[in-house]
C-alpha cells in the first residue's frame, strides 16, 4: 500500500518533471518558430496601421499600452499552445489547466477583434456605398487608371525582401506597357492576375526557405 | 549537415544545371545588360521567348540564381513613376555565363541531328 503510493507519488513527480521539460523544450521552439517563421505573416503593427488606413478605421494600436496589450497577448497564446503541445508529448489528457486557459485567451482575442470590427463597421460601410454613389453617379472615379485598390492591399501578403521591388515592378508595367495598350478594365484584371499569380510562389519560396526545406530536399534527391 | 550535403553537391567543379527557365531568364539578363530590372526582363521574356510568368515566378528565379552566385543584384534610385520605388539591377557573374554556356552547348549538341524531324532549322 504505502510502497504503491510512494510508486504513484514518483511517477506523479517524473510525470511533472516530463512535462516541464517538454514545456521547455517546446517554449524555445515556438519563441524560434515566432521570430524566424511566422514574423514575416503575422500582422505587424505597421501592417495593421496600413490596413487601417486603407479602410479609414482607426488603427487599435496607437498606444504603447494597446502594442503592450497586444504583445501580451501573442506571448501568452505562444506560451499556452507550449503548454497544450508539453503535455500532450509528456502524456497528459487535453483537458489541463493551461489548455483551458489558452481556450479563454483565443476566446478573448475572438471577441476584441468582432468588437474592433463591429466599432469600425459604420466607417467600412459609409467608404464602400461612397464609392459606389460614384459609381452610380455617371462620374468616373478616380482610381479607375490606378491599380485596384484590394489587389494591392493583397501584396502586403507578399514577403518583405521582394515587396518593394515588385509592387514597383508591376506599378511600372502598368501603368507604362499595359494600360496604354489594353486600356484600364483589361489593365486592372491584368493586374489582379498577376498579384494573384505572384503570391503563390512568392509566398511558397519564403516558406520553403524559412523552414530550410530546400537544403533538405536537395540532400535527399 | 544538409548544408555541408548541399555544398559538397556543389563543389564538384561544375556548376549546377540550370531549368529551362532559369536559362531564359540568364538570357534576358544577358540581353537587357545594364537595364536587367524585374519589369524589363518579364517584358522581354514575353515579347522576345514568347514566355508569360507572374513576376512573383521571376522574382523567385532570380532569387534562386543569385543563391547560387549565377548573377548578382544593386538597388537602384526610387523612381517616380514607381510610385518612389527603387528598382533592382540584376547582373550575370562568369559562374552564371558558365552555366548558361554549358546548359546551351548540352541543347545544341542534343539538337544535331534531329532538326528534321522538329520541322527544319527555322524554329
Amino acid at each position: 500500500m504505502v510502497a504503491g503510493n510512494i510508486w504513484r507519488s514518483r511517477m506523479h513527480w517524473m510525470h511533472t518533471l516530463g512535462f516541464l521539460s517538454w514545456l521547455g523544450i517546446t517554449a524555445i521552439a515556438s519563441v524560434l518558430a515566432y521570430r524566424y517563421l511566422l514574423k514575416e505573416f503575422i500582422p505587424t503593427y505597421e501592417k495593421v496601421e496600413e490596413i487601417c488606413l486603407f479602410l479609414g478605421a482607426r488603427c487599435p494600436f496607437k498606444t504603447a499600452t494597446t502594442k503592450l496589450v497586444a504583445r501580451a497577448v501573442v506571448a501568452s497564446l505562444l506560451l499556452c499552445a507550449s503548454a497544450e503541445i508539453a503535455s500532450l508529448l509528456a502524456g497528459g489528457s487535453k483537458s489541463t489547466l493551461l489548455f483551458r486557459e489558452a481556450s479563454l485567451i483565443f476566446e478573448m482575442t475572438f471577441i476584441g477583434g468582432a468588437i474592433f470590427v463591429v466599432r469600425n463597421l459604420v466607417k467600412i460601410v459609409h467608404r464602400t456605398s461612397g464609392f459606389l454613389d460614384e459609381l452610380e453617379s455617371g462620374r468616373i472615379p478616380q482610381e479607375s487608371t490606378n491599380p485596384p485598390r484590394w489587389a494591392k492591399f493583397l501584396l502586403l501578403l507578399v514577403p518583405r525582401r521582394y515587396r518593394e521591388h515588385l509592387i514597383g515592378d508591376l506599378e511600372e508595367e502598368y501603368s507604362q506597357i499595359v494600360l496604354p495598350e489594353f486600356g484600364p478594365r483589361r489593365a486592372r484584371l491584368w493586374y489582379w492576375w498577376q498579384v494573384l499569380a505572384s503570391l503563390i510562389p512568392l509566398v511558397w519560396a519564403e516558406a520553403k526557405r524559412l523552414a530550410g526545406l530546400v537544403v533538405i530536399w536537395k540532400s535527399v534527391r | 549537415m544538409f548544408y555541408i550535403v548541399s555544398m559538397q553537391s556543389r563543389t564538384n567543379g561544375k556548376p549546377e544545371p540550370l531549368g529551362e527557365f532559369e536559362a531564359l531568364v540568364l538570357m534576358a539578363v544577358l540581353r537587357l545588360g545594364s537595364d536587367a530590372y524585374g519589369m524589363r526582363i518579364h517584358h522581354e521574356l514575353e515579347t522576345t521567348a514568347g514566355r508569360r510568368c507572374s513576376l512573383g515566378a521571376l522574382y523567385t528565379t532570380l532569387d534562386r540564381l543569385e543563391t547560387k552566385g549565377y548573377v548578382s543584384s544593386h538597388v537602384g534610385e526610387p523612381t517616380s513613376e514607381r510610385g518612389g520605388r527603387a528598382k533592382k539591377f540584376f547582373e550575370i557573374r562568369a559562374t552564371g555565363a558558365a552555366a548558361l554556356k554549358q546548359s546551351y552547348a548540352a541543347t545544341l549538341r542534343m539538337a544535331r541531328g534531329i532538326e528534321p524531324l522538329l520541322g527544319g532549322a527555322s524554329w
